[in-house]
């Protein structure tokens, strides 16, 4: 019970942290994505169903914030927490570049989905090779550069002790 | 039993399919007043105040601690730019203030001016003031002649001494070089002199002398300038402030409190030119009825001590 009220309050700031980033940390205008990166996290430590309700959720967030048609970036996380959480079954290992690389294509991967769902909304009115590169690619740097210290601090809310375990000889 | 099964089985699948499903018709129907997106909307707005509330507060106090550190020195300018904007506001409103205040003499001035028609007044500012005796800033240039009365709306303040080319000397009822000829209001009573002077030793300002014991005056009684003085007749001198007489004398003194208080004048009146009254009130205002406003009254007797009158 407690998990998941912790759960809730973690997607909620991060859906808030990401959609009032200051303007002194963007880069090149840039924002990093806090919600795909608690995505990734819990499809790595919990599967895909947590996943999924996590970019539900941050998703939700996300489109009133932007005020965007209401499942346009839930359609684009779930189906990134979906894909992430499928592929982290077969991650052998723990290494902290690994998990950044998969943040890094993780984070092109919505992107391109997000963008190509907008384009479908506004033909007339989205550039995607533009957007992709300039807007979506950097995006994906940033948010994969800061991961392991964020993934650090959710490990050490969420993670499970491991109980010292006796044997009988 | 068997979907039940399958959906157990696939159940991530399901969720996917669900949550996917539910997006598009969101996005297809495209409308963005849905009583789901509502709610929604107001759910998140309250979600979210606590936590953007503390944010703007942390931001405001992240802002004031730098601002305290690295805009010491721009503060500290401003700081001393709005003290000396503060001096020289305090200086425009003194200024201000001083403005309204002449401006508010100055129309009392002139509506008393108006007043008296068969008076021609010269309006003087004064420039200097010692012991009694007023300088004003006009002179021989101007019209101004020894022995024409200077008054304000208020009353008699004295009389031109001197007159210089381009200033005058005006001695007030605290100089004893002043005398004039006045009466009680209210039953016309004046002293044997006939007339009012400062006094000579600064026990009092001014009194009326040689009052005759069986004459009526009592304190607080008004007086005014008599027919016989340079002034118009009736404007107020002073008042009555204490009724003296001496033990076997056959004269009683009054002590005078002038109408007007000289130490605080800045602008005065001098009548140039007056119309008799009897004429005025008869005729009107006629440029041949315009006398020189000197005045009437015999020349008084020469009081001053003998070395004095014979001194070289």
């Amino acid at each position: 019970m407690l998990r998941n009220i912790a759960w809730v309050v973690v997607v909620v700031c991060a859906a808030l942290i990401q959609t009032t980033w200051p303007d002194f940390l963007k880069i090149q205008g840039v924002t990093p994505e806090l919600v795909l990166m608690l995505v990734v996290y819990f499809a790595i430590a919990s599967g895909e169903e947590r996943a999924m309700f996590t970019g539900t959720l941050g998703g939700i967030y996300q489109d009133v914030a932007s005020k965007v048609a209401l499942g346009h970036n839930i359609l684009s996380l779930v189906i990134v927490g979906y894909a992430v959480g499928r592929i982290s079954t077969r991650l052998v290992t723990d290494h902290p570049a690994v998990k950044a690389g998969l943040v890094l294509l993780a984070g092109v991967a919505q992107g391109v989905l997000y963008t190509l769902v907008d384009y479908l909304q506004h033909p007339k009115d989205t550039l995607v090779i533009t957007t992709i590169v300039s807007v979506v690619v950097p995006a994906a740097f940033y948010t994969a550069v800061i991961t392991p210290f964020v993934f650090i601090a959710l490990d050490w809310v969420f993670g499970e002790r491991k109980q010292p375990q006796g044997s009988v000889t | 039993m068997a979907i039940t099964r399958i959906m157990a089985e696939h159940r991530a699948e399901v969720i996917l399919g669900t949550l996917s499903f539910l997006s598009l018709v969101s996005l297809l129907s495209g409308t963005s007043a849905t009583f789901i997106q509502r709610g929604l909307t107001r759910v998140v707005s309250l979600s979210s105040y606590p936590f953007l509330a503390a944010r703007t507060s942390l931001e405001e106090g992240v802002g004031y601690t730098f601002d305290f550190v690295g805009r010491y020195d721009e503060l500290r300018e401003e700081a001393d730019e709005n003290k000396l904007l503060r001096s020289r506001l305090q200086t425009t409103l003194a200024r201000g203030e001083e403005l309204a205040a002449e401006n508010r003499r100055l129309r009392d001035v002139l509506d008393f001016a108006r007043t008296e028609a068969r008076l021609t007044l010269t309006p003087v500012r004064i420039i200097e003031n010692l012991r009694g005796m007023l300088t004003i800033d006009r002179g021989r240039m101007h019209g101004i002649k020894p022995r024409m009365a200077v008054i304000t709306e208020d009353g008699v303040v004295g009389i031109v001494t001197e007159a210089q080319d381009i200033t005058a000397s005006v001695a007030t009822l605290h100089h004893r070089d002043c005398r004039i000829a006045a009466m009680v209001h209210r039953n016309r009573i004046r002293a044997y002199d006939g007339v009012v002077k400062a006094s000579p030793d600064y026990s009092y300002i001014c009194s009326m002398e040689f009052i005759d014991m069986k004459n009526d005056v009592r304190l607080g009684d008004l007086v005014v300038t008599s027919p016989e003085s340079n002034f118009p007749a009736g404007l107020p001198v002073g008042t009555v402030d204490a009724v003296r007489e001496s033990a076997g004398a056959l004269w009683r003194w009054a002590e005078i409190k002038p109408a007007v208080d000289p130490y605080a004048l800045d602008e005065a009146l001098v009548v140039t030119r007056s119309v008799p009254e009897s004429t005025f009130l008869a005729n009107g205002v006629h440029r041949d009825t315009y006398r020189e406003a000197t005045s009437l009254a015999p020349t008084m007797p020469d009081e001053r001590p003998i070395q004095e009158r014979l001194a070289p």
